[in-house]
């Protein structure tokens, strides 16, 4: 069930940021270690709080942790 | 295996081993039931209370035990809270509970056939109970299914 339409570059940050482990980011976010392991594999969309909450960790805005590609999304706009 | 995949797991053994365990003392050490009594409600009640009672009390006590375990078990390393639970973990307890739900409520319907046809009251139980305990059972094998497979 991963979310192809979402992409994030919560692995590339962690990296930038000094290698900073899932676990050290979900007590930063005061989620589980599983919870960013999910967010980071597409598995899980995090809501608008926790996913402003991880932008403002690497201190970036959330257009830089997240992207959102429509061609992908499989929702489909009523006409 | 993550925190909640071993309460998950945990939680659906206990409550296979508890109801087996349950059914085995009543119909199997107790065989000196005598199946009229199937059709008394009176014992059906007495049934569903004993079994409310022993399955609350006997998980209290196997979750404490599973707790110490973990604890004894993980001394020196980073100690996750049981009872932590973040938005993701909220959001799978809420659909599989919304699932198990709907398996509960399709057997309040399903008793109701036995009774409409006419068949005696412990098959109305018997669906209910079975339902009961299949939506206990798929409640925690969705919750393993969502954190492997997300949500």
């Amino acid at each position: 069930m991963s979310k192809d339409h979402i992409q994030n570059k919560i692995r590339m940050l962690r990296f930038l940021k000094g290698e900073m482990t899932q676990q050290q980011l979900g007590d930063e976010l005061g989620v589980t270690r599983q919870t960013v392991a999910a967010i980071e594999s597409g598995k899980y969309s995090p809501t608008l709080q926790l996913a402003f909450r991880i932008a403002n960790v690497f201190d970036v805005t959330l257009d830089e942790v997240f992207k959102y590609d429509p061609l992908n999304d499989q929702f489909k706009k009523k006409k | 295996m993550a925190i909640a995949i071993q309460k998950a797991v945990f939680n659906l053994v206990t409550t296979v081993l508890l109801m087996g365990g349950y059914m085995f003392y009543i119909f199997g050490i107790h065989g000196d039931l005598y199946f009229p009594q199937l059709a008394e409600i009176q014992f059906w009640g007495s049934f569903i209370l004993k079994l409310t009672g022993v399955m609350v009390v006997a998980k209290i006590v196997l979750f404490i035990l599973f707790a110490i375990f973990r604890a004894l078990k993980n001394e020196h390393e980073d100690k996750e809270r049981l009872d932590f639970m973040d938005e993701r973990d909220k959001l799978v307890e809420m659909k599989s509970e919304r699932y198990s739900n709907w398996v509960s409520i399709i057997g309040f319907f399903a008793s109701m056939v036995p009774i409409s046809m006419g068949y005696g009251v412990q098959y109305m139980f018997i669906t209910l109970l079975s339902f009961g305990f299949v939506s206990a059972v798929m409640s925690d094998v969705w919750k393993i299914y969502f954190y492997n497979k997300g949500i």
